[in-house]
C-alpha cells in the first residue's frame, strides 16, 4: 500500500527530519504533505487525501490535541490513523491520545519505531 | 523539592545520550577521545552556542543546551542527512534537541503524573542563566561527550518551599 503522510509540526527542521526518518523506514510513501499548525493541516485536508497523519502536540494557532478532536469529530476523518508526536510522555496525555483512538509516538523515535506503529495502526485501522 | 542528584544525573545522560544517537546518529566517547580527535574539551562558555528553553506548570524550570562548534555544524547536517547546513538551520537544529531533551527531562520534575507546559526554544546567551541564579532556582549541570563534540547541559528548578 503507497501512503500520502500528512506532517503537522510548527518546526520545520522536525517536519524535514520526519520525512528523513519516514525514508529511512522502508514505508512505501506515494506523498507527503506539510503544515505548520492544526489550523493550516485542516485547510489542507479539505483539499487532499491523507492516509496517515503524524501530529506534533505543542503548535501555536492550533495545538495537535485540538486538530486531533477535530479530525475524530469530522466523519470523513474519525477513522483516519493519527500519531500524536511528543517528547514528553506524559501518562494523562497518553491515556487521552488513546481515548481518541489515536497512537502516542515519543520522540526521539528510530526508523524502525515508526515503522513499526504505522504498520500496526494500519492493520488495526 | 529535594532532588536526588545522583538520579537527576542518571535522568539527563540517558536523555541527552539518547537523543544524540537516536536523532543525529552520535555516540557515547570519553573526554580523552576527543582530545585524541583534536576536540577541546576544555572549552569556555563563551565559545559555546546554546539554546534555552524554559518550563512551566507541573513543575517550572528551564534547560540550557550549550554546544561546542564541531557539534553545532554536525547537529544539523547529521539531523537532516545533508552535507552543509546553513546557520538558520543549525540554530533550528540546534533547539530541536534542545526541545526533545527537555521534554524527556521534564517528567522527573513533574511528579503524580501532572503536565508541564513546555515553551519554545530559542538561542540563547549563557548571560540568560543569570536570570534563573537571581530567582534563586536550584541548578544541576552536566557535560555530554560524543564522537562529535562536546554538549554542556544546566537545568534550573524552582525548589519547593
Amino acid at each position: 500500500m503507497s501512503l500520502n503522510i500528512l506532517i503537522v509540526d510548527d518546526s520545520p527542521i522536525m517536519r524535514r527530519m520526519i520525512k528523513k526518518t519516514l525514508g529511512l523506514s522502508g514505508l512505501n510513501v506515494s506523498g507527503y504533505f506539510e503544515a505548520g499548525n492544526g489550523q493550516e493541516a485542516l485547510k489542507l485536508m479539505e483539499s487532499h487525501s491523507v492516509d496517515v497523519l503524524l501530529i506534533d502536540v505543542n503548535m501555536p494557532v492550533m495545538d495537535g490535541l485540538e486538530m486531533l478532536e477535530r479530525v475524530r469529530h469530522n466523519p470523513e476523518s474519525q477513522a483516519l490513523p493519527v500519531f500524536i508526536i511528543s517528547t514528553e510522555s506524559n501518562e494523562k496525555r497518553i491515556e487521552y491520545i488513546k481515548s481518541q483512538n489515536a497512537e502516542f509516538l515519543h520522540k526521539p523515535f528510530t526508523p524502525e519505531d515508526l515503522k513499526k506503529k504505522i504498520v500496526s495502526l494500519l492493520k488495526r485501522a | 523539592m529535594l532532588v536526588d542528584k545522583e538520579k537527576l544525573e542518571s535522568y539527563v545522560s540517558k536523555a541527552v545520550y539518547r537523543t544524540l544517537e537516536v536523532t543525529c546518529y552520535m555516540f557515547p566517547v570519553e573526554a580523552d577521545e576527543l582530545q585524541e580527535m583534536g576536540i577541546d574539551t576544555n572549552v569556555s562558555d563563551d565559545e559555546l552556542t546554546s539554546s534555552v528553553i524554559t518550563f512551566e506548570g507541573a513543575a517550572e524550570g528551564a534547560v540550557f543546551i550549550a554546544v561546542n562548534d564541531d557539534l553545532y555544524h554536525a547537529l544539523a547536517s547529521n539531523m537532516l542527512g545533508e552535507d552543509t547546513a546553513s546557520k538558520d538551520e543549525k540554530d533550528a537544529a540546534l533547539c530541536e534537541i534542545a526541545n526533545i531533551i527537555c521534554g524527556n527531562i521534564v517528567p522527573f520534575f513533574a511528579k503524580n503524573g501532572e503536565i508541564c507546559k513546555i515553551n519554545p526554544p530559542e538561542i540563547g546567551s549563557f548571560k540568560n542563566k543569570k536570570l534563573f541564579e537571581s530567582k534563586g532556582y536550584g541548578h544541576e549541570k552536566f557535560e555530554a561527550y560524543v564522537d562529535e563534540g562536546i554538549a554542556k547541559v544546566t537545568i534550573y528548578f524552582k525548589d519547593a518551599d
